[in-house]
């Protein structure tokens, strides 16, 4: 009884909390796409203006993010049914985005020009739990 | 140490090539973290302390990479990349590898 009760507790507190963490997270990826939208992220070796580039950086950044006690309940369930989950695709998306928009701060300090040949790797570090590593290199032209 | 991950470093020219360099680290949680993020794993969001872990970790990784190619002779290490994998459900590997080249 007494765990029933917890349980119940925690999925009503994982789902007011969870959806509020996650509605404000959107709310400031989204202002924030905005703010840094001059700087263009390119996931491609070739970069036209090569001959003009005075120096490179390497940038990195890193993002750990969880899920709530609600999504984890609600994929359980959903796992034995299969199909998709679009409770941990918010999560990853949302983990992926925080971490390009990182990487763009830190290019936008020293005010870099693009940021070229950037990769996002993943991996779960516990349950319900994932790391996302975002890099690329920032390239700096001449006299900007 | 220059560092990039594209196949070239713009406005230099690559005189030698020393071959692959790479570093890694596994990384864990010490107790206290973990029930810290067990917590923040029930209400959502960014789990900081181990982001915290992640960043050190994958400095780490990089100065392990940079002091192999630093031994060879090389000046720079190019086309960088990262992999990552969970060793055990408590720990992660953080791979880091690069070839290390002389520029001029």
């Amino acid at each position: 009884m007494f765990v029933l009760f917890t349980v119940i507790v925690l999925l009503i507190l994982g789902y007011v909390v969870g959806s509020i963490v996650e509605r404000k997270h959107y709310r400031s990826i989204l202002k924030r796409e905005k703010e840094y939208i001059k700087i263009p992220i390119i996931n491609d070796k070739f970069f036209q203006k090569y001959d003009q580039v005075e120096k490179t950086e390497f940038l990195t950044s890193e993002i750990a993010i969880g899920g709530d006690f609600f999504k984890h309940f609600w994929v359980s369930l959903r796992n034995i049914f299969g199909g998709t989950v679009p409770a941990y695709e918010s999560l990853l998306n949302r983990a992926k985005r925080e971490a390009i928009l990182t990487l763009k701060k830190k290019a936008l300090i020293d005010n870099a020009y693009a940021i070229v040949n950037v990769r996002i790797t993943t991996t779960e570090i516990s349950r319900g739990m994932s790391m996302v590593i975002a890099y690329g290199t920032a390239v700096y032209l001449k006299g900007k | 140490m220059i560092l990039t991950n594209i196949d070239n470093i713009p406005g230099k020219k690559i005189v030698s090539h020393y071959g692959i360099v790479s570093g890694s680290t596994v990384m864990t949680k010490n107790i206290i973290r973990d029930i810290g993020a067990k917590i923040r794993n029930v209400f959502g969001g960014e789990i900081v302390s181990y982001t915290q872990l992640l960043v050190h970790a994958r400095e780490k990784a990089t100065e392990r990479m940079v002091i192999q190619a630093a031994k060879s002779g090389s000046n720079a290490i190019i086309n960088i990349r990262f992999a990552t994998s969970s060793v055990t459900s408590q720990a992660a590997e953080i791979f880091v590898y690069g070839t290390a080249v002389k520029v001029e």
